[in-house]
């Protein structure tokens, strides 16, 4: 990051300008998968522990109790993640209007959620009675109840340790200016890999129309010539015939001569 | 919807191209020029001399008729094969408009999108950089699609 100092004396100082982190565009570390590994087993933690709640203090079937469950969850995490990203926008130098009252919004509202659930542990402890019976020499020893502080405090020490694990990645790797950029690259190349196949359907469907109208051309010449040969043919055979005629007519002339010829000879003989 | 059309067309156009080899080589079953002549010297060959002669014209209307015939039936396969190469003409003519549509539809989506990357990359340099209203698609291109 570069930081340009305006420090003209008596010129109104301005909030010196930082410069966003262009090796951002080059997208995730790997270690995002690790956050993302931490957040879910987060997540799951609190599922557990909520799930232990809401099975004392809501009467319902089991398959609602996990929506519940389900639902309380991700909230939680959901207004952790908020406070961190918005406390980053707070700190930024070009901070976003409005990021430090949706911070503490959502900050107040997941501490009052996490210190409700508290509250309810701790004022419901769960059952101690577990129907087990332990005689030992013929003298029946009832178990001791669990400490009726301990459980909550676990609970919440918890809530708080995921609450702010969600928190902080949220607050490491909010890059909103990056993050825009890698997605409309990420839309640009999409759009331009579209466009590329449209304009390859487009130049093939100019192609084949060009060899339609080609096929269409070599049909209309060759019926053209079918005719030319069909009239041609046709021409020709009335010609054979006439001069086969032609040719009988005059054998038949000649046979006639010789004919005529023969018989003169034959009478000036007599 | 827009890549259903893209999709349609290209299928269209598949089609097309596998129907096109079958249609330029398309020929007319059982008709021979040249067979059919030699058919009829044979039988002009066979009518004797004197009664070809007393009916010169009769075995010129006769041969008019033959190739008449011929020419009706070449003309009507010829018209069959035209009009199903005209519709496949209507049908590539109509997959080069839609395409032609859709790609200048694309190329504006594409400048928008070079437009979005440019800026971003400026806010990513400059945070100072401002946000500018962006005239709508709609609105630029004057409701046209």
């Amino acid at each position: 990051m570069t930081v340009h100092g305006n420090r003209t004396a008596g010129v109104v100082r301005r909030r010196a300008v930082i410069n966003g982190d262009p090796s951002q565009i080059a997208g995730s570390p790997m270690v995002t998968l690790l956050h993302l590994v931490v957040l879910t087993l987060a997540a799951g933690a609190d599922v557990v522990t909520f799930h232990q709640i809401l099975m004392d203090s809501v009467d319902e079937n089991e398959s609602m109790l996990w929506i519940l469950v389900a639902g309380f969850t991700t909230v939680c995490i959901a207004l952790s993640h908020l406070a961190g990203q918005h406390a980053r926008q707070v700190i930024a130098t070009r901070h976003a209007p409005g990021a430090r009252v949706a911070m503490w919004t959502s900050l107040l509202v997941w501490a009052a959620l996490g210190a409700t659930a508290f509250l309810f542990r701790l004022n419901n402890p769960p059952e101690g009675d577990s129907g087990l019976e332990i005689v030992v020499d013929g003298q029946e020893i009832v178990p001791e109840a669990p400490d009726a502080v301990s459980s909550p405090l676990l609970f919440l020490v918890l809530y708080i340790a995921t609450g702010a694990v969600s928190a902080i990645f949220a607050f490491i790797r909010h890059h909103p200016a990056a993050r825009q950029y890698a997605r409309a690259l990420a839309r640009r190349t999409k759009a331009a890999k579209e466009l590329a196949r449209i304009k390859a359907i487009l130049v093939e469907a100019q192609k084949v129309a060009v060899t339609v109208a080609g096929v269409r051309a070599e049909r209309d010449e060759a019926w053209m010539g079918l005719r030319a040969r069909c009239e041609q043919a046709v021409d020709r055979l009335k010609h054979q015939a006439a001069l086969d005629l032609l040719a009988k007519d005059e054998e038949n002339r000649q046979i006639d001569a010789t004919r005529n010829g023969t018989a003169e000879q034959g009478g000036d003989g007599r | 919807m827009n890549t259903f059309q893209i999709w349609k067309a290209s299928l269209a156009l598949k089609r097309v191209k596998h129907r096109l080899p079958k249609l330029s080589t398309e020929a007319h079953d059982g008709f021979a020029v040249a067979t059919d002549e030699a058919r009829l010297a044979d039988t002009l060959k066979e009518v004797p001399m004197g009664a070809l002669r007393k009916s010169g014209l009769i075995m010129d209307a006769y041969l008019d008729t033959f190739v008449a015939k011929w020419l009706t039936d070449a003309k009507a396969h010829h018209d069959s094969v035209t009009v199903k190469l005209d519709l496949v003409a209507a049908r590539v003519a109509a997959v080069v408009e839609v395409c032609r549509i859709r790609h200048d539809d694309q190329e504006d989506v594409l400048h928008d999108l070079e437009a979005a990357v440019s800026h971003a990359l400026e806010r990513l340099a400059d945070p100072d950089t401002p946000f500018y209203e962006p005239v709508s698609r709609a609105e630029r291109r004057k409701g046209r699609r």
